[in-house]
């Protein structure tokens, strides 16, 4: 029991992250209708830009996270105009296949830049194990659940309770109608883009962190999370990513210590998978809304 | 010169596999799943030549036959789901399918390739999936003396003999009705198709013919991993027909051409090679969004061909000639 309670901390610390990354996906496919499959790549640019600078320039989390977020956000902007504003037809893959073209590129150059190798990313100091009760909580886990939670209570306060998060909740509604009231669609789809590639950079900063490395193949990595964690939450909404994220992370921990860490994957997939079956729409989503 | 057999092996596997995606494209369902259906029919048919002592061409169809069933089992709950949402939710299916193969273990002890009792002989190979290790040893192709030259003979008549299936298929009363499906799902129904079983039918061929695609690889490789049936994988497969054109079945085998050529041609500029690819796909997305042949340039030609030999004008209102309204108009 205690075992369970402790994986299921656990779970839940770790899924928080998965939730960001999911967040990331759904906001993007909820206005753009587009697939971001490059989402990944773009903040593990960031996360190189940031470690590389704290490694080289000045040793400080608070600049790495700086220079995180800022590369994070100048690589999604590009990605939003060369992937989604050039490639503006009425075909959905085309913006997919580029974003996938975006995504090779972007791990090619980091694989010259790097060699390929891995490349170490400073723990933020200072951040032992604590316990409380019987249960004991990784220091680093920890900060990362705490800023995951502080941006996804930032970012329903965006949604939700601004001029901004309404326009968004519009176009995600119905792009046309909302161009018609008068919003300024393209630029919606550049203020979404910024947002999520900003705290996309800065999640995935601390996931390295507490991973201590990173390694080109962290956007693949990332692009799946974040792709399973919006498919399991229901396509397109946001408390269902954040739901969607808590419960991969606590199937993960659970199967890694109940069944074995080779099959961490397996489990969480199939059940994913098993769960699709009956309810392919996810957990809140909307299913078939037309487009 | 075996370099250029495998060259075109590979691409006869790819442009099959491009068409495996294409087959459900027909009806509009975009399938990100075809990376799962090869991994199925590479793994099944592998086993049975390597471990059970199969010929490789009915191991193949079983290797088709599995990954149309499993192809089965995935159409009939997913497609509820429409667009893009079936889309992203086959991609949970190809994660599935790497990671249980990455862990699976079965098969035989193999035999010493050497006398047992030298000293060199130090390891009996394992014959069958052997976890993260993969599925080493299928040898079927060395066995039975296939040159490299005399498969990619095969490889190329079944690429003939599939693409005079999708013509057949395109110009048949069930090719009009799945494209009737793509452009207009209730207005398909209100003519009395069952757009439900058209739907189910292509995603099922399209699977088996991925199986039969991963049959050819597996044996062509002759070492595969769970984990070399990735997303990227899955994805590219879908770039050969969204970049060849999905309109056509010319489109895909475009697309599967290239893409293989292209990164073998450019070897010259080493590790910019990669780059150079993902610009490339790029610049064809950003400037050709409905793929490089579309079904205008197709029926163009094919009237041009048909002018050709009758001496005839052909081109008239309603003639494939014609210009046609913008056909993936949504």
């Amino acid at each position: 029991m205690l075992d369970f309670a402790q994986n299921t901390l656990d779970g839940i610390m770790v899924g928080a992250s998965y939730a960001l990354l999911g967040l990331g996906f759904t906001l993007t496919f909820g206005v753009m209708r587009r697939l971001n499959l490059s989402y990944g790549p773009t903040i593990m640019m960031g996360v190189y830009a940031g470690a590389y600078v704290s490694l080289n320039v000045y040793g400080s989390l608070l600049l790495a996270l700086a220079i995180a977020v800022a590369v994070s956000v100048i690589v999604g902007l590009v990605i939003e105009g060369v992937c989604f504003r050039a490639v503006q037809s009425d075909n959905p893959l085309a913006s997919m296949v580029s974003a996938f073209a975006m995504w090779m590129v972007l791990e090619e150059i980091i694989i010259l830049l790097t060699w390929g190798r891995l490349f170490p990313v400073q723990n933020p100091s200072g951040l032992s194990t604590f316990d409380i009760g019987p249960i004991s909580v990784r220091g680093d886990y920890f900060a990362l659940f705490v800023a995951a939670v502080v941006l996804m209570v930032g970012i329903y306060w965006l949604l939700f309770h601004t001029a901004f998060g309404r326009k968004v909740r519009a176009v995600g509604e119905n792009r046309k109608s909302a161009q018609l009231v008068g919003i300024d669609v393209n630029r919606v789809s550049r203020e979404i883009f910024v947002l999520t590639s900003a705290f996309g950079g800065f999640v995935a900063f601390f996931i390295a962190a507490s991973l201590h490395q990173i390694t080109p193949g962290f956007g693949l990595w990332a692009t799946v999370k974040g792709l399973i964690v919006m498919i399991l939450g229901g396509i397109g909404s946001v408390p269902g990513a954040v739901l969607g994220g808590l419960l991969l992370g606590i199937i993960e921990l659970q199967a890694v210590w109940y069944i074995g860490a080779s099959y961490r994957d397996l489990i969480a997939f199939a059940l994913l998978f098993l769960f699709l079956v009956v309810r392919p729409r996810g957990l809140l989503g909307q299913g078939e809304r037309s487009s | 010169m075996a370099y250029w057999y495998t060259v075109i092996s590979l691409m006869c596997i790819n442009t099959i596999l491009a068409w495996s995606v294409y087959s459900s494209f027909m009806t509009g369902t975009v399938s990100l799943g075809q990376a799962g259906f090869f991994a199925i029919g590479a793994f099944a048919s592998a086993s049975l030549t390597a471990i059970y002592g199969w010929h490789i061409v009915p191991a193949t169809m079983m290797g088709a036959v599995a990954a149309a069933i499993v192809g089965l089992a995935i159409a009939i709950p997913t497609l509820r789901l429409k667009g893009l949402y079936l889309t992203i939710a086959t991609v949970a299916f190809v994660e599935v399918i790497r990671v249980v193969f990455h862990n699976i273990k079965y098969g035989r002890d193999g035999e010493f390739a050497i006398d047992a009792s030298s000293a060199d002989a130090r390891q009996m190979p394992w014959i069958g999936p052997d976890g993260p290790l993969g599925f080493r040893h299928i040898i079927y192709l060395t066995e039975h003396h296939i040159t490299p030259g005399e498969y990619a003979m095969w490889l190329v008549l079944l690429v003939i003999a599939f693409g005079v299936y999708f013509w057949v298929l395109e110009r048949s009363r069930l090719g009009f009705a799945m494209r009737a499906v793509e452009e207009d799902e209730i207005a398909a129904q209100g003519v009395g198709l069952s757009h439900n079983f058209l739907k189910v039918f292509a995603f099922a061929i399209g699977a088996a013919i991925a199986g039969v695609a991963g049959s050819l690889y597996a044996h062509l490789l002759t070492f595969i991993t769970g984990d070399d049936f990735n997303i990227p994988l899955t994805v590219m497969m879908l770039a050969y027909v969204v970049i060849g054109g999905g309109q056509t079945f010319w489109g895909p085998i475009l697309g599967a051409l290239i893409f293989t050529l292209l990164p073998e041609i450019a070897r010259e500029t080493k590790e910019f090679r990669l780059e150079l690819f993902g610009i490339a796909m790029l610049a064809t997305m950003v400037f050709r969004q409905h793929g490089l042949i579309t079904r205008d340039m197709v029926r163009r030609a094919e009237t041009r061909i048909k002018t050709a030999f009758t001496g005839r004008n052909t081109i008239g209102p309603d003639e494939p000639g014609a210009p046609a309204p913008n056909p993936t108009k949504k």
